[in-house]
């Protein structure tokens, strides 16, 4: 399998010279920015939106522009999470917390260019991973089942109590009103409708970008369109960042930036999960290592960097089952299968063996849209900044209608609009009341992860608890589970007596 | 200057006028874009059949015919919304085995069988059980005898899925039961299959063919396939039949309109597609999906509908599916 003909990494890097093929991934970089930076517009609805337009090219044109949104547009989500406290997608949430907090410290130039430079390195961390050892990392991946993958969802979920600043009550009311939100619709186990009020568009449950958008974006242009100004968040004028000062940042929390990439890239191998789990998993990692001096939540860089290079490095991990064993790492991969398909590929175990130019292609167009993105990136970074001058007037109209056309492209139904105003209001009123948001999404993310895994582990072995204890994976991550509560819950009481004014 | 312009928007208002108010009598039917509802993602094999269809259909019909994905709860909720569209034959739906029949005996979709008006089926494909390549199963036969005495676990696409029921009739006919963990996805029962969580898997026959090299090597063993005969895309395999299982079962997607549709209509459209079923391209289209092209009109697919419904009827009922 590793044996790939010498004329086989010719012919890929001939069909990846072509111009045509370079000038699709500068397209699907570009889109991809533009889809991933604008909120409700999220990089599978991107390549979703996209994939018909390819079905006309050649499979390596079709990877080039597919490939450039996906590296692109899981970066892209960090932009209005950290300029204006809206992620555009839900890998991006956890980017928000101390991205945005560096934004109101002036610092957002450098936070955005944290998150480039962070994006590249996990990007090119995992396609070195999936160069080298996928065989062998798709068939460790393998040895997991339902009992492993509820015992890493479990690691995300107590990231709660990391993030919980103010209230620790309010952070778990929060969590558990987004659990709540992820039990509706079709139960995912026994197919039993639950909380559908005789809805038929319920049944699928709500999408977690629909759920995300109203709770962070929504709810923030309705706090920009009050008319008291006093509660407005205005943010100082933005320092320009020294790119090398950023680099030099990394180098010195490298350490932060290489277990958020391991992280990253061992979550994208996992079938069944994403980005979105990948950076609360290393946020809470950076959490639990957080030195006393660290502002975490208050505009800590290594904030910025555990979840970008996470969510990034999700990219090449996500390949490595698609690519070795036909099967997909996370909701873009699974789209992919459809793309190679159209284009005559069979995705399977054999992919390599049989279309070993093919592989090669997808080596480099990876590594290409990573460079890449980081060229339209840091470009961007300077119109995006602008955002920060539109007025309310403005940008709080546009923003509502991309987030309503967003939330309608998921599925082309106008009652995910009337959804996403709904949660809109719930957000509003969590933040009028000092709920934070964050925790929420965190729950619709990893609820349905922790009750399908939880609910199958348990079937498979007769309601036994012990298989979570039994398996030596599993046992581990409910060890490290119980380390990052004893870590946040522990020491807390004694900071407690100092006010901590910060809010979400 | 003036006068242009009330005449222009007189025209506009016309042409507009047309467009909504005109109830398209049938003999002239399509005289609009019709849109067809793929209650499944971007890239999925259901969306691929159906836009590998748009184009021929197209140029038979002389009508744009526009893709919306609706995706959501196995396909239920692109179905629900297409029953409440006007049955005029310019909304049609991608409708599939289990989401016509079956889905709605389960839970509360805003809809049932007799919600749509059948056109005609597109493709099947067999149902097939698959084992990890070092289980001791090697025929059928092994794998029924041993849950007569154990408790097995398998798992498939979706609770109440094509694969889930075929693969609970099967066994509800041989008097034997089995634990059903459910997956997203086919690829998410693989996982479970090779990791050792499950110790069978069913699945569409298209699932198959691409896990096996050249050389026949894999890491998984197709114990048999409820087809009529041997498949063309794996004729290494047996029918259930030749094992001594009297059982066929097939996977199938096929169009449907909202209940109501004109019989002209019905009959324009399910002829147009029949014609093109059977064109040779269609087939050859269709195998790289490992696809059967397999026609049916609207009243055979109808019958098929219901005869699926009270296989599964009993069986939902003993497994503790059926809605109340």
């Amino acid at each position: 399998m590793d044996l790939i003909a010498f004329s086989d990494i010719l012919q890929g890097a001939v069909q990846v010279a072509n111009p045509w093929v370079v000038f699709f991934v500068i397209v699907g970089v570009v889109i991809g920015m533009i889809f991933g930076a604008a909120p409700g517009l999220t990089a599978p609805a991107a390549i979703a939106l996209f994939l018909p337009v390819t079905y006309a090219m050649g499979p390596t044109s079709s990877m080039a522009l597919l490939l450039g949104i996906y590296c692109a547009g899981y970066f892209a989500g960090s932009i209005p999470a950290i300029l204006i406290n809206t992620p555009g997608a839900p890998s991006s949430a956890a980017t928000a917390l101390d991205g945005f907090a560096m934004a109101r410290a002036g610092e957002g130039d450098r936070a955005l260019s944290t998150a480039i430079w962070g994006s590249l390195i996990g990007g090119l961390f995992s396609l070195l991973l999936l160069m080298t050892i996928a065989p062998l990392l798709a068939r460790f991946a393998l040895t997991f089942t339902s009992v492993e993958y509820f015992s890493f969802a479990l690691i995300g979920i107590v990231c709660v109590a990391g993030i919980s600043r103010g209230s620790l009550a309010k952070g778990f009311a929060a969590a558990l009103f987004g659990i709540l939100v992820s039990t509706v619709g079709i139960d995912p186990v026994s197919g039993v409708g639950r909380f559908m009020f005789g809805e038929p568009n319920l049944m699928g449950g709500i999408p977690q970008t629909t759920a995300l958008i109203g709770l962070f974006a929504i709810s923030q242009m309705l706090l920009l369109s009050k008319k008291d100004t006093q509660d407005q968040i205005v943010l100082p004028t933005q320092k320009a960042a020294s790119q090398l000062a950023v680099l030099r940042d990394l180098w010195r929390y490298r350490w932060v930036t290489f277990k958020s990439a391991v992280i990253g890239s061992l979550i994208g191998v996992l079938p069944g999960t994403g980005p979105a789990i990948a950076s609360w998993i290393s946020y809470s990692d950076a959490l639990r290592a957080a030195n006393p001096g660290d502002k975490f939540g208050q505009g800590e860089v290594k904030g910025v960097i555990a979840c970008e290079v996470s969510n990034n490095s999700v990219t090449g991990g996500a390949m490595v089952p698609l690519l070795t064993l036909g099967i997909p790492g996370d909701p873009v991969t699974a789209i992919l299968i459809g793309a190679l398909m159209i284009q005559g590929v069979h995705v399977g175990p054999f992919l390599i063996q049989q279309n070993g130019s093919l592989f090669v292609s997808i080596l480099l167009l990876l590594c290409l849209s990573n460079i890449l993105m980081v060229a339209v990136g840091l470009s961007a970074r300077k119109v995006a900044a602008k955002v920060l001058q539109i007025p309310p007037g403005i940008l709080v109209p546009t923003i509502c209608m991309m987030a309503a056309i967003g939330v309608f492209s998921i599925s082309n139904n106008a009652f995910d609009v009337r959804l996403v105003l709904i949660f809109g209001l719930i957000g509003y009123l969590m933040v009028r009341l000092e709920f934070p948001t964050a925790p929420a999404v965190l729950g619709v993310v990893l609820g349905p992860i922790l009750e399908k895994n939880l609910r199958n582990a348990l079937t498979v072995s007769d309601m036994d608890f012990s298989v979570f204890i039994t398996r030596p994976v599993s046992a581990a991550a409910l060890i490290a589970t119980a380390c990052l509560l004893y870590v946040w819950l522990g020491p807390r009481k004694r900071s407690e007596v100092h006010p901590q004014p910060e809010k979400l | 200057m003036f006068k242009k312009q009330i005449v222009r928007l007189a025209r506009i208002a016309v042409a507009m006028g047309a467009m909504i108010g005109g109830p398209a009598a049938a003999q002239e039917y399509p005289v609009k874009p019709i849109q067809m509802i793929v209650p499944f993602g971007q890239g999925g094999a259901t969306d691929q059949v159906a836009r590998l269809m748009a184009a021929p259909l197209e140029e038979a019909l002389g009508q744009p015919v526009v893709i919306i994905n609706q995706p959501g709860a196995g396909g239920a909720i692109g179905l629900s919304n297409l029953t409440k569209a006007r049955p005029d034959g310019y909304t049609v739906a991608i409708g599939s085995d289990s989401t016509l029949g079956a889905r709605p005996l389960m839970s509360e979709t805003g809809y049932d069988a007799d919600s749509f008006t059948m056109i005609a089926r597109l493709v099947q494909i067999p149902s097939g059980v698959a084992v990890r390549v070092d289980s001791p199963y090697e025929t059928l036969n092994d794998l029924v005898q041993a849950l007569k005495t154990e408790r097995l676990a398998y798992s498939g696409s979706g609770v109440a899925s094509g694969p889930h029921l075929a693969m609970a009739v099967f066994l509800a006919q041989q008097g034997v039961q089995a634990t059903f963990v459910n997956s997203d996805s086919n690829q998410d029962g693989l996982v479970k299959l090779l990791s050792g969580e499950v110790d069978f898997l069913t699945g569409g026959g298209s699932n198959f063919p691409a896990l096996f090299g050249e050389d026949g090597q894999s890491d998984i063993r197709v114990l048999g396939l409820a087809a009529e005969e041997r498949w063309s895309f794996m004729p290494d395999v047996p029918t259930y039949r030749e094992q001594g299982f009297d059982y066929v079962n097939s996977q199938w997607f096929g169009l449907v309109a909202p209940a109501g549709v004109p019989q002209e209509i019905v009959d324009e459209l399910s002829s147009k597609i029949k014609a093109m079923v059977e064109t040779p391209e269609f087939s050859q289209r269709l195998e790289g999906f490992f696809f059967n092209a397999a026609y049916l009109g609207p009243t055979e697919m109808d019958g098929l509908v219901k005869e699926d419904m009270q296989n599964v009827r009993p069986v939902l009922a003993e497994i503790g599916l059926l809605k109340n």
